[in-house]
């Protein structure tokens, strides 16, 4: 039987925060009309991809530097990704006027 | 270990809860503020699992670089907040008063006794031979400065929002 959670904590209270965090962000990508917001989404789900590698690289590797390094590089490779994505929204609202994802894509059938 | 386990719980609930207020806010500032808790949280569990220089990398990155950048966008998307004719915050006599006061702390951080008060009740650590050490320096040496540039943050991004409203 697994321990409670008030005697000893494991990575695997952090891995069902990251998993509900993921989830939490699949579901905003896939339903969010936001373009901003799907952004949003997706560093959600980066976040706790990093959670699951620093918790594992506490408490299962001896070499638990590898993990948080792998989580720094992730960290500023995401916010790169970002900002790539906000310059592309910036462009998206310049082209249709809108960020909302169903408005732009009738707008790109109307223009099609 | 059982103060680890009430942190945990703690930090875990506004995380999940801020997550989900993040993805059902009507209005993007809204969310974009409950998205800076989720990353604060995630932070703060980096720190409850060890990795102080990940938390330090995670407050800089997530809590102060990208909302900044996001707000930025969201001004930028409203086609509407160049054509006010006010374009003054009307809050500016509360946000200026705040300022006044952050400023006067500041001021008496660094230049005062006070300062050196604090520095002599933390831990110090000289060397900075790792990573941790290195992080765990920066918290213990410049605790308030952190903290009022932190309240900075969180009061731009609150007067953002009530400039978008």
């Amino acid at each position: 039987m697994r321990d409670s959670i008030f005697q000893c904590l494991s990575t695997y209270h952090y891995q069902v925060v990251a998993i509900i965090l993921f989830m939490i962000g699949l579901l905003g990508l896939v339903y969010s009309r936001n373009l901003i917001k799907i952004l949003i989404s997706i560093e959600f789900i980066i976040n706790s991809i990093n959670l699951i590698f620093v918790s594992f690289a506490t408490y299962m590797s001896d070499k638990n530097y590898i993990g948080n390094t792998v989580v720094i590089f992730v960290s500023a490779i995401s916010a790169l990704v970002l900002a790539w994505g906000l310059y592309l929204v910036y462009l998206i609202y310049k082209q249709y006027g809108t960020v909302d994802v169903n408005q732009i894509y009738s707008k790109y059938k109307e223009i099609d | 270990m059982l103060i680890n386990s009430i942190f945990f719980i703690v930090y875990s609930t506004i995380l999940i809860f801020a997550a989900i207020l993040t993805m059902v806010s009507n209005k993007i500032i809204h969310s974009l503020i409950w998205a800076m808790l989720v990353f604060l949280m995630v932070g703060c569990l980096f720190l409850l699992l060890g990795a102080t220089y990940n938390a330090v990398v995670q407050f800089l990155i997530y809590v102060v670089a990208i909302p900044i950048l996001i707000g930025v966008s969201i001004m930028l998307v409203k086609s509407n907040i160049g054509k006010r004719k006010i374009m003054i915050n009307s809050f500016w006599k509360i946000l200026a008063i705040i300022a006044f006061v952050l400023f006067i702390g500041e001021f008496l951080a660094a230049n005062s006794d006070v300062f050196n008060t604090i520095q002599s009740c933390v831990v110090n650590i000289n060397s900075y031979s790792d990573l941790e050490s290195f992080s765990k320096n920066i918290f213990s040496s410049y605790p308030i400065l952190l903290l009022e540039f932190g309240l900075g943050i969180v009061l731009t991004v609150i007067g953002m929002s009530y400039y978008e409203r």
